[in-house]
């Protein structure tokens, strides 16, 4: 298994150097930032999104299950982390990584970007399937790119994105066990006018 | 630290405005929307994100430490609600002659965002109060 991910590690991370513009585009996508704010702000616009308040009030679902998943998905990789210690890449083969952003000081697996990209994707795909189709191009996207530019193992990220899609699941079950708070709160913010 | 926090901060507001501009412009919610003509509005959106995006990430190169996972979280939450708040102030400035509409609207209609159809955010939110002192 592990030398399945170090194989497959090498195999992507030995591109870097190749096009330099690529190289740059997977810096880009594969920071903190891009891809993950992107993705926030698609379910951000699924707030307002909807042709008639049936339609609108189903994408606000699928935008709690996203958050209360990303939130789930952060809480099990802080809980991971505390208990299995993976060293990243570049510490684990010194010298034969090449490195294309800084030196992140917490454990490799699971991937935190991972989880929450894949959290925000199937979080949206329960409840509007072709948003969540959509949205699950920039996680496979960002997940690459973060093998790519040297910080996580394949396995890291494939473990981040099983948490991501479990985490929104838990968030569906959790949200339909709460009944009726959930819907109280979405007539709550009708009646001023949020939702 | 505190550079980094702002610049995210006011990223993710500009961009959340562009957002609002698009919806706005889409789902004909004129009451949040700064333009009359939804051309406009797709046009400020294109802007507002493409120009927070290109601003954010040239300015600084952003592949260093910066602000932990939880703190984007929160920080976007509080970005985005700050956005729709500058969104709905200004659109209820700019759009206050809108008021003529509010008279043909049903008042028995349910509260919500298709109520930002046809009045602006402050007009709803003192409609929605004025209907509380009646009832």
């Amino acid at each position: 298994m592990q030398s399945a991910d170090k194989t497959l590690f090498f195999w992507i991370n030995d591109l870097v150097g190749e096009v330099s513009i690529v190289d740059r585009f997977m810096r880009l996508i594969g920071n903190d930032y891009f891809i993950l704010v992107g993705m926030a702000l698609v379910v951000f616009a699924m707030w307002f999104t909807g042709r008639d308040p049936e339609h609108r009030e189903r994408n606000q679902r699928a935008v709690w299950y996203a958050l209360v998943g990303v939130g789930f998905a952060c809480a099990i990789v802080a809980i991971c982390n505390a208990f299995y210690d993976r060293l990243r890449p570049f510490d684990m083969y010194p010298g034969d990584v090449e490195l294309l952003f800084y030196r992140p000081t917490d454990p490799s697996f699971p991937s935190n970007t991972a989880a929450t990209a894949f959290a925000f994707a199937s979080g949206i795909w329960l409840g509007n399937r072709r948003v969540g189709y959509f949205l699950l191009l920039p996680a496979f996207l960002v997940s690459f790119a973060r093998v790519f530019i040297g910080v996580h193992f394949p396995f890291d990220v494939l473990g981040g994105a099983l948490i991501g899609i479990a985490a929104s699941l838990g968030a569906l079950l959790v949200l339909r066990i709460l009944e009726p708070f959930p819907t109280w709160i979405l007539n709550g913010m009708r009646r001023i006018y949020l939702a | 630290m505190a550079g980094i926090t702002v610049e995210y901060f006011l990223f993710v507001m500009i961009c959340c405005c562009g957002v609002l501009q698009f919806v706005a412009a889409r789902w004909k919610l004129s009451g949040i929307s700064f333009f009359k003509r939804t051309t406009f509005g797709y046009l400020f959106a294109v802007l507002a994100i493409g120009g927070a995006f290109s601003w954010f990430f040239t300015i600084e190169d952003r592949c260093v430490p910066g602000i932990e996972g939880a703190e984007v979280f929160a920080l976007f939450i509080a970005s985005s609600l700050a956005s729709f708040i500058v969104t709905a102030s200004l659109s209820s400035v700019i759009k206050r002659k809108l008021r003529l509409s509010v008279k043909q609207h049903n008042p028995e209609e349910e509260p919500g965002l298709d109520s930002l159809r046809q009045m602006t955010y402050f007009q709803a939110v003192a409609r929605h109060f004025k209907k509380k002192g009646r009832g």
